[in-house]
C-alpha cells in the first residue's frame, strides 16, 4: 500500500541506484499493447551523426563507373521519366559523372571515396547500406521523415522514442542530446521540431547543448549567487514543497523535488562536461579540434563525453552538405571537415570500450541526383547511402544496391522504418510492439507500413 | 465474470496503465523516471481498492465495453477499411456479422468468435500470434456475456443527437455516480484556494492580497453570494478573453511565423486579438465559428469577420528552393482537414488521408470531399517562386488589397494609424487634383526645351541614367530606407542619399515607376559609399527583371545567401569591395548578369552584409538615346522624333518636368512613402480570399503526384450527413455551408468537442480523455449525460461560452476541494470520478503571467503585436532565408502576458517550450503538462524570473509595513493563502542566510539586483533588497506557484 510515510521514507532516500532502473521502460512496455520487449540488447547509446543537406551518395560510398562514361550526356530518359525532382523540375537533364575517386579498403575491399582517407581506416568495422529510400525530397519534411518516421509535424523524434523506452543511464545530464555544427556548404535551416518529443511526454524531448553562450538554457545561475547561495535556495524549496505533499497529496510534487535536485546536479556536471581539461593531447590532435569551438570534430569529442556519462542518444548535426553547385569541392571541403573527426569519434569509443555498446549511424536526409545541376548535384530520394558502426554491426559489409547509374535501388531496398527498426532492435525494442497510445491509436516510430530489421549487417 | 466489478472509467485505467503509479494523473504528466517502488506498490494494493468502486452492477453496453474491445483487437483485419479486410468478415456492422456466422446472439456457445478467441491452436486463434494483439480473460468474458444477452450493437455515443432529462444538473448527474459507487464530494475548497483557483481558470491572473482579504470576509457571511459575486466579475473581466484565448490559439494553431523552412515571421497578431475580443464579448460559439471558416464568405462582411477567416490561412507554409506547388498545395489542403476536423469535430481524420479509417467510419472520400471545401483559398503551394495562384490576382490587386510574400494581406491599422491613413489619402488626393488642374505653358521656354531634348536625342555619347535617386521626377517607392541629407551624411547626388547598417544581411528594394527596358550594351552603374569604421563585408545589386530575382551581381565575399545555390547569373562576382571612406561608382555589364536586351527591370534591391554603406544613384549606363529620355512618357520620344510634332501633347509632357510640377511629386512621393511606411508597421493578418476552386481528386495513398483518383466535391463526411454534393458553381457548397453545416442541430459533435475541452481544464481531464478524438478510438465518456448535459446547455443558451463557465464554476463539483482522500488518492489518481477538483500544473503562459503579476512588472495592456521577452541568445542560430538574431523588446512591451509571446514555430520561446505549450505547427487541442528539469532551471536562472523576484521584493519593502512580516506578505501575495508558522520559519532562516551573505558581499547584492531591465529602487538598500529577492525568487519556485488548487 501507499502511504504517506512511504512517500516521505522515498522522499529521504534521495536519488541514488533509481536513474539506472528506468521507470519508462516498464511503462513503456506496459502502454504498448503487447508485453515487454524481450529481446537481447546489443547496444546501450546512440551517437547520429546526421550529415544535414543530403550527401551525394556518388562522391562519398556509392561510386559509378558508368555515370562516369555518360558524363556530360543526356540522362536516359528511362531513368527519370515522371518522377519529381527538386530543383531540376522541368530542366535538361545531364549525367554528372563521379566527381572523386574511390578506392578499395581492409579486408573486406570495402570502396569508399577518396575524400574520406581517415573513415577508409574502419573499413572492415563499418556496414554500408547504398539502398536508402526516402519519401521526402525537401530538407524540412525530409528531416522530419529521418527523424520521426512521418512527414506530419508532432510526432515524437527517434531520440525520444529511444528515451521512452529505456530512460536515462545518467543521473544528471539529460538522457537524448543533440549537437551542431555548420561549414562546407550551404546551411539549411533546421527546426527544434526535429527533437520533439511530440505526444511523448515532454521531459523526453532533446536537450540542444549551445555552442556558444551556456551550453543548456538557464544552466547558470543569476549573477551575485555562489553555488553555495544556489544550494540552499533550492533546499529551501524543496523543504517547502516537501510541507506540501502530505497535506495536498500532490503526487506531482515528489516529482518536482526530484527535478530540482537534477537540476542542481546539472548546474555542476554540465560545465564539468563541457571542460576539456582531462582530455589527453593525443586525443585532441586525433580529432584536430580545439575543444568548444562549435566544430564538428568538437562535437564527435563531447559525444563520446556524453556516451560516457550515460546519455542514451546523441544526434549531432553536421549542416553542410547541400552541393547544388560545385560538387566536386564542396563534398571535398565537408568531407574534410566531417572525415577525421568521425573517425576519431570510432576510434576513440573503441579505445575506451564503448564502441562495442554504442550504435554509430552515419548519413543525411536524402542523396543528391546523378544528374547534373551546373556543376552540383539536386536533391536525391531514390538511393542513397549510409553507414552504421558498433555493437552488433558486422564490419566490413555492404548492404544493397542502387542501380548502374546510382538513381534508383537495384537490390535490397532499405526504408527509413527499416533503419528505425533496426536501431531499436539493437536496443533491445521490439519496433513491432513498442507503442504509445495517442489518438486512440497504438503509434510506432516505425509506422503503419510494414517494416523490418536489417538482418544483413548484423553481426 | 471474473474480475471487472469494476465501472468502465477504472476499467479503461486497468486496461491502459494498469501499473502506473496512482500518484501520476496520466501518463503525459510523467516528470521522471524515478518512481519505481512505488509502482510494485501499486500492484499490490489493487486489490485493496475494489471494494471503494464496487456498486450496482451495470448492465453491458456495447459502446462502452465490448466496442472497445472490437476496435482494438479485430476491426484492424475484419472493419471498415476493405483493403486490410480479411475473411470478407466485417464485425463494425451487425447484420454483417451476423450474415457471416460470427456469432449466433444470445447463443455464446455456438458462436464462432467465442470458439476462436478461446481456440488453443496457434493456426485457429484469434486474434492472431502474429498480430501482437491478445485478448485478456475479462474482455473474453464480456464479449460472451455480450452475445449471451443478445448482442446489440449501439451506435457511437459521439455521433448520437445528444439528450437531457429535466430536472438533471452537473452535480446531480455527478452525484448519481458517486453514489452508485459508495462515494460523496470532497468537502468544499477553502475560501482562499477557490478564490486563486477561480481567478487563474477564469482570467489567469492570481487574487491580490486584498481580494483574498475581501472574499474571506464576504465568504464568511454568506459564500454561495460571495462565490457568485466573483464569478460574474471575473467572467466580466478584459482578462477573461485572454485566458480563454490560450486553449483556443493552440487548437487553431495560431503563430507568428510560417513554420517550414526559414520560418519567417508574418504578422497575424490581430487574429490573436479577435479571438481575445470574441470570447471578451461572449460571441456566441456557432458564430465565432463561422466566422472563422468563412468570415470573408459572410455578406457584407465586417473587417472583425474578416479577421476571423484568417483562420483559413493560419498553416504553415513554406518558400524552400525546389519544392513543387501541387505538393505543397496537397500538404496545406491535409493540414487543413486535419486542424478543422480536430478542432470542431473532434474527429482523426488524418489517416483517411491515405486510406479508409480502419476504426472510425470516415472514408478517404471523405477526407478530400473536406478538403474541398477549402480550394477555393487563394494562395500557392509553392512561395518559393514556382508556385501559381489559381487565379490571376490583379482582380484583387487592382481593388488595392496588398500582397506580400506570402499573399494577400488584410491590413489592420491602429486607430492613431488608421487616421494619419486617412489624412495620407485626401492630401494625395489633392495634390494629384493640382496637378492634372489646366496650365499655362510658355511658349518659348517650351521651344527651347524641345530643342534641348532633341539634341540629347541625337546625341551618341554614353551616360549615366539614373533610376534610383530622390532627384528623379518620379522617384521609385522604395520599400524601407532611411534618407539621409547632406548636413548629416556623405551624399553623391541630389540632396539625399540611403543610409543602410546591417548586422548581417540587409537590404532596401525600390519599385521603379516605370519599368526601365534594357538596351544593347548597358551596364549597370551604382555609388555607394562605404563608412571606413564599419564596413560591410559584401554588397549587393539584385534585379528584377520580368518579375523574377535572377540577376544578382555582389562584390566582396560570397556571404549574402540570395542567389547562392543557384549560381551563374543569379550569383556573378562583379568583384573586391571598393575603398571605404569615399564615393566610388561600382558598374556591372547587364550582359554578365545574364539580362538581355529588351528585357524590363522593374525592381532594383540594395542589399549588404554587415556595416554601414551609404547608397545613392543607381541606373543604366547608355548608349541608347531613348534612355536619357526614360523618365519621360514614351510618347515623348515619339514625338521629338517625328517630323511633325503635337505640340500641345510636347507641351503636357513638358509640364512635367517644370520645378512647380516636380514639387507636387515629390510630395506626392514623400506621402506614398510615408503610407508604405505606416502600412509596414501596421498589424495585418494573412487574407483569407475566396476565388475560382481547384480541382481536388482523391489522392491515392495521398501521393500527390497521382492523378489517377476521382474528382471530388465538398461534402461533409458522408455517415454524419445525406446532403449531396455538386461541383457546379452554382450550387458547389462553399466553406460558409461547412461552417453552417458544423454548428447546425444535424451534428452533434460541435458542442461536446467545445464543452468537453472546457470541462478538461476546469476540472483537469475531459469527460472522454482525448479532447481531439471523440471518434470510436476515443474514449467513451466518464459521465456520457453530463457530457450531452453541458453539449445542450451550451446550445440552448446561444453557445454562450460565460454561460457554460458558469454553469460549471457555480457547481459543487467545480468547487469541491482538489485534496483526495488517501482512499481516493489510490483509486482513482487521475480524478475520473470527480469526487473532488483535480490539482493542475499552471500552462507555461500563466506560470509567466503569475510571476509578472505578483511582482507587479506586469504590463496588463490587451492585444497588439506580438511581444519579445528575454530570450538566451544564439537561440535562432539555426534559422536562415535569412539568418536572424533575436531582439528582445524593450520597455512595458518586455513585461506582456505570455499569451503576447512572440510564436516562432520551429523555435519556440524556451520557458514556453519548457513547461509544454506547444509548437502551434499544428491543431493541438491537449497539452502535455510534464514535470522536468528543464522547467527548475527556468524558474531558477531565466532573468525574466530573477527580475520578477526583485520587483516584488522591492514592492513589498517600499510598503508602509517594510520589512515587518516580509515573509508572510511575500507569501499571500504570491500564493494567496497565509503561511503556516512552518512555512514562515524555513523561508524566514533562508532570508536571514542570504542577508548574512550579502551583507558580508555587498557587491553580490548589487550585481544580483541589476538583473533585468527595469532598475532597482535606488532608496533601498542593496544588501536588504537583494536579501528580500532571495526570499521572493523561493516563492516563485515554488510548486504551489505553479499549481492551481
Amino acid at each position: 500500500m501507499f502511504h504517506h510515510s512511504n512517500r516521505r521514507t522515498f522522499l529521504g532516500q534521495g536519488l541514488t541506484g533509481l536513474g539506472t532502473i528506468a521507470l519508462s521502460r516498464l511503462l513503456g512496455a506496459e502502454i504498448a499493447s503487447g508485453p515487454a520487449p524481450k529481446l537481447q540488447p546489443k547496444v546501450k547509446r546512440v551517437i547520429f551523426l546526421s550529415m544535414a543537406g543530403g550527401p551525394s551518395h556518388l562522391e562519398t560510398f556509392d561510386f559509378k563507373p558508368k555515370l562516369r562514361e555518360l558524363h556530360g550526356k543526356p540522362m536516359p530518359e528511362s531513368f527519370t521519366k515522371g518522377q519529381q525532382l527538386a530543383q531540376l523540375q522541368g530542366m535538361t537533364l545531364n549525367c554528372l559523372g563521379p566527381q572523386h575517386d574511390f578506392s578499395r579498403h581492409g579486408k573486406s575491399g570495402l570502396e569508399i571515396s577518396n575524400v574520406f582517407p581517415h573513415i577508409s581506416k574502419h573499413a572492415d568495422e563499418i556496414a554500408v547500406i547504398r539502398s536508402m529510400h526516402t519519401k521526402q525530397i525537401n530538407h524540412d519534411p525530409a528531416h522530419t521523415f529521418m527523424n520521426t518516421g512521418s512527414i506530419i509535424p508532432g510526432r515524437p523524434s527517434m531520440g525520444a522514442w529511444v528515451l521512452y523506452g529505456l530512460g536515462s543511464e545518467s543521473q544528471n545530464l539529460p538522457g537524448f542530446v543533440v549537437l551542431t555544427s555548420v561549414g562546407g556548404g550551404q546551411a539549411q535551416p533546421i527546426s527544434s521540431r526535429q527533437w520533439s518529443s511530440g505526444f511523448l511526454p515532454g521531459h523526453l524531448q532533446g536537450v540542444e547543448f549551445q555552442s556558444a553562450g551556456d551550453p543548456v538554457h538557464y544552466v547558470r545561475t543569476p549573477p551575485g549567487n555562489t553555488p553555495a547561495s544556489q544550494q540552499q535556495l533550492i533546499q529551501t524549496v524543496n523543504r517547502l514543497n516537501a510541507l506540501n505533499s502530505p497535506t495536498t497529496r500532490d503526487p506531482e510534487i515528489a516529482t518536482r523535488i526530484q527535478q530540482y535536485e537534477l537540476a542542481f546536479r546539472m548546474q555542476a556536471s554540465v560545465p564539468e562536461l563541457m571542460s576539456y581539461q582531462d582530455e589527453s593531447k593525443e586525443t585532441l590532435e586525433m580529432y584536430g579540434c580545439t575543444p568548444g569551438d562549435g566544430s564538428f570534430a568538437s562535437n564527435c569529442l563531447l559525444a563520446r563525453r556524453l556516451a560516457e556519462r550515460g546519455t542514451r542518444f546523441i544526434q549531432v548535426y553536421h549542416r553542410g552538405w547541400d552541393h547544388h553547385g560545385g560538387v566536386k569541392n564542396g563534398v571535398a571541403t565537408t568531407g574534410k571537415i566531417v572525415d577525421q573527426a568521425t573517425s576519431a569519434l570510432l576510434t576513440d569509443l573503441k579505445q575506451r570500450g564503448l564502441l562495442e555498446d554504442t550504435l554509430v549511424v552515419w548519413g543525411g536526409e536524402f542523396g543528391r541526383t546523378p544528374m547534373a545541376q551546373g556543376d552540383g548535384r539536386d536533391h536525391h530520394i531514390k538511393a542513397f547511402s549510409i553507414f552504421l558502426a558498433g555493437g552488433g554491426i558486422k564490419g566490413g559489409t555492404v548492404h544493397g544496391e542502387s542501380d548502374e547509374l546510382g538513381y534508383g535501388i537495384a537490390r535490397d531496398p532499405v526504408s527509413v522504418h527499416d533503419l528505425h527498426a533496426t536501431l531499436l532492435h539493437l536496443l533491445g525494442l521490439d519496433y513491432q510492439r513498442f507503442s504509445y497510445r495517442h489518438q486512440g491509436l497504438d503509434q510506432k516510430l516505425t509506422g503503419v507500413e510494414p517494416a523490418s530489421v536489417i538482418k544483413q549487417i548484423l553481426a | 465474470m471474473t474480475i471487472p466489478n469494476l465501472d468502465h472509467p477504472i476499467r479503461g485505467t486497468i486496461k491502459h496503465i494498469a501499473i502506473i503509479n496512482p500518484s501520476v494523473r496520466a501518463v503525459k504528466r510523467l516528470g521522471s523516471s524515478f518512481r519505481l517502488p512505488q509502482m510494485f506498490l501499486v500492484i499490490l494494493s489493487y486489490s485493496a481498492l475494489t471494494p471503494l468502486l464496487l456498486g450496482q452492477q451495470p448492465e453491458i453496453r456495447y459502446g462502452r465495453d465490448i466496442r472497445p474491445i472490437l476496435s482494438d483487437k479485430c476491426f484492424f483485419c475484419h472493419g471498415p477499411d476493405p483493403k486490410t479486410r480479411e475473411e470478407d468478415l466485417r464485425l463494425d456492422i451487425r447484420e454483417d456479422a451476423i450474415a457471416s456466422k460470427a456469432f449466433i446472439p444470445g447463443n455464446p456457445e455456438k458462436s464462432r468468435l467465442i470458439k476462436l478467441i478461446n481456440a488453443t491452436d496457434e493456426d485457429d486463434i484469434m486474434p492472431p500470434p502474429a498480430s501482437h494483439k491478445v485478448l485478456t480473460k475479462t474482455e473474453k468474458q464480456l464479449l460472451h456475456d455480450w452475445i449471451k444477452a443478445g448482442a446489440e450493437y449501439e451506435p457511437h455515443w459521439a455521433y448520437t443527437q445528444p439528450v437531457r432529462k429535466p430536472g438533471e444538473t452537473i452535480d446531480s448527474l455527478v452525484a448519481n455516480d458517486l453514489k452508485r459507487r459508495n462515494l460523496d464530494f470532497s468537502p468544499p475548497a477553502d475560501p482562499s484556494t477557490l478564490l486563486r483557483r477561480m481567478h487563474l481558470d477564469v482570467i489567469g491572473l492570481p487574487p491580490s492580497p486584498e481580494q483574498v482579504a475581501n472574499f474571506q470576509k464576504a465568504h464568511a457571511e454568506n459564500p454561495a453570494a460571495a462565490v457568485r459575486q466573483i464569478v460574474e466579475e471575473l467572467l466580466a473581466s478584459p482578462h477573461f478573453g485572454e485566458r480563454m484565448a490560450l486553449s483556443w490559439l493552440d487548437v487553431v494553431r495560431y503563430a507568428d511565423s510560417v513554420g517550414y523552412h526559414g520560418d519567417n515571421e508574418r504578422s497575424a497578431s490581430p487574429f490573436r486579438d479577435y479571438v481575445i475580443e470574441s470570447f471578451n464579448s461572449d460571441k456566441p460559439f456557432d458564430q465565432f465559428t463561422i466566422e472563422q471558416l468563412a468570415g470573408d464568405l459572410l455578406p457584407n462582411a465586417t473587417l472583425q469577420q474578416q479577421i476571423g477567416s484568417s483562420y483559413n490561412r493560419l498553416n504553415q507554409l513554406s518558400e524552400e528552393g525546389g519544392i513543387q506547388d501541387a505538393e505543397y498545395l496537397a500538404k496545406y489542403q491535409a493540414e487543413r482537414v486535419r486542424t478543422t476536423s480536430a478542432a470542431w469535430l473532434g474527429s482523426t481524420l488524418a489517416c483517411a488521408e491515405c486510406h479508409d479509417h480502419k476504426f472510425d467510419p470516415f472514408k478517404a472520400k471523405d477526407f478530400y470531399s473536406f478538403a474541398a471545401y477549402f480550394s477555393d483559398i487563394l494562395e500557392k503551394g509553392a512561395w518559393n517562386g514556382n508556385g501559381k495562384y489559381q487565379e490571376d490576382i490583379a482582380k484583387w490587386t487592382t481593388l488595392g488589397i496588398p500582397f506580400n510574400k506570402w499573399g494577400p494581406v488584410l491590413n489592420v491599422p491602429t486607430p492613431e494609424q488608421e487616421s494619419r491613413l486617412r489624412e495620407i489619402d485626401q492630401k494625395i488626393l489633392q495634390l494629384r487634383a493640382q496637378l492634372n488642374a489646366p496650365a499655362e505653358t510658355d511658349q518659348k521656354e517650351l521651344d527651347t526645351w524641345i530643342t534641348d531634348q532633341r539634341a540629347l536625342l541625337d546625341s551618341k555619347e554614353p551616360y549615366d541614367a539614373p533610376l534610383l535617386d530622390e532627384t528623379l521626377p518620379e522617384p521609385a517607392s522604395i520599400d524601407d530606407t532611411k534618407l539621409v541629407d547632406r548636413s548629416v551624411a556623405p551624399v553623391q547626388s541630389g540632396s539625399h542619399s540611403r543610409k543602410q547598417e546591417a548586422a548581417g544581411l540587409y537590404q532596401h528594394i525600390a519599385k521603379l515607376k516605370n519599368p526601365a527596358a534594357v538596351h544593347e550594351g548597358d551596364q549597370l552603374y551604382l555609388w555607394v559609399y562605404l563608412d571606413p569604421t564599419k564596413p560591410p563585408r559584401a554588397l549587393m545589386l539584385q534585379v528584377n527583371v520580368n518579375g523574377k530575382w535572377e540577376h544578382r551581381a555582389y562584390w566582396g565575399e560570397a556571404v549574402i545567401e540570395y542567389g547562392k545555390s543557384a549560381g551563374g547569373h543569379a550569383y556573378h562576382h562583379a568583384g573586391a569591395l571598393p575603398k571605404a571612406g569615399e564615393w566610388t561608382r561600382l558598374s556591372v555589364s547587364a550582359a554578365s548578369l545574364g539580362i538581355a536586351p529588351k528585357a524590363l527591370i522593374s525592381q532594383l534591391a540594395c542589399a549588404q552584409f554587415d556595416g554601414l554603406v551609404y547608397w545613392d544613384n543607381v541606373g543604366i549606363h547608355s548608349t541608347n538615346p531613348a534612355r536619357r529620355l526614360a523618365h519621360l512618357p514614351p510618347e515623348a520620344i515619339t514625338q521629338l522624333s517625328a517630323a511633325v510634332t503635337d505640340k500641345a501633347k510636347l507641351a503636357q509632357i513638358y509640364r512635367r518636368t517644370t520645378p512647380a510640377w516636380k514639387k507636387l511629386s515629390a510630395e506626392i512621393t514623400s506621402l506614398e512613402n510615408e503610407r508604405a511606411g505606416i502600412l509596414k508597421t501596421t498589424p495585418s493578418v494573412p487574407m483569407t480570399i475566396s476565388a475560382k476552386p481547384r480541382e481536388i481528386r482523391l489522392l491515392n495513398r495521398g501521393d500527390w503526384q497521382d492523378k489517377s483518383g476521382p474528382i471530388v466535391s465538398p461534402a461533409t463526411p458522408g455517415f454524419l450527413t445525406t446532403a449531396t454534393s455538386t461541383n457546379d458553381p452554382s450550387t458547389r457548397p462553399t466553406r460558409l455551408d461547412l461552417a453552417k453545416w458544423i454548428v447546425s442541430k444535424e451534428n452533434p459533435l460541435t458542442a461536446r468537442v467545445f464543452t468537453n475541452r472546457i470541462w478538461a481544464r476546469l476540472l483537469g481531464t475531459g469527460l472522454s480523455k482525448d479532447t481531439g478524438d471523440l471518434g470510436l478510438q476515443g474514449e467513451y465518456p466518464s459521465h456520457p449525460e453530463l457530457l450531452d448535459w453541458l453539449a445542450l446547455e451550451f446550445m440552448e443558451n446561444k453557445w454562450s461560452s460565460k454561460h457554460l463557465l458558469r454553469s460549471i464554476l457555480l457547481s459543487r463539483t467545480y468547487q469541491q476541494s482538489s485534496t483526495p482522500s488517501p482512499a481516493l488518492a489510490e483509486s482513482d489518481p487521475n480524478n475520473r470520478l470527480l469526487a473532488r477538483q483535480s490539482q493542475l500544473r499552471l500552462p507555461a503562459e500563466l506560470i509567466r503571467d503569475n510571476a509578472l503579476a505578483v511582482s507587479g512588472l506586469l504590463h496588463p495592456e490587451i492585444g497588439g503585436p506580438s511581444a519579445k521577452p528575454y530570450q538566451p541568445s544564439g537561440y535562432y542560430r539555426h534559422l536562415n532565408f535569412p539568418a536572424r538574431e533575436y531582439k528582445a523588446d524593450t520597455g512595458s512591451q518586455l513585461y506582456r502576458r505570455g499569451l503576447y509571446t512572440h510564436w516562432q514555430r520551429t523555435f519556440l520561446h524556451p520557458m514556453l517550450k519548457a513547461f509544454d505549450a506547444p509548437s502551434r505547427e499544428e491543431c493541438t487541442p491537449d497539452r502535455s503538462s510534464s514535470n522536468t528539469p528543464l522547467q527548475a532551471l527556468n524558474q531558477l536562472n531565466d532573468p525574466a524570473f530573477t527580475e520578477a523576484a526583485r520587483a516584488l521584493a522591492a514592492k513589498l519593502l517600499e510598503e508602509p509595513e517594510g520589512e515587518t512580516n516580509l515573509v508572510a506578505r511575500a507569501w499571500i501575495r504570491c500564493l494567496g493563502r497565509t503561511a503556516t508558522a512552518e512555512e514562515i520559519r524555513i523561508l524566514g532562516e533562508f532570508h536571514g542566510q542570504e542577508l548574512e551573505r550579502f551583507t558580508a558581499n555587498p557587491a553580490e547584492a548589487t550585481t544580483l539586483l541589476k538583473v533585468g531591465h527595469s532598475p532597482a529602487p535606488a532608496a533601498i538598500p542593496p544588501t536588504k533588497l537583494a536579501a528580500a529577492t532571495s526570499m521572493a525568487r523561493a516563492i516563485l519556485n515554488l510548486h504551489e506557484t505553479i499549481t492551481r488548487y
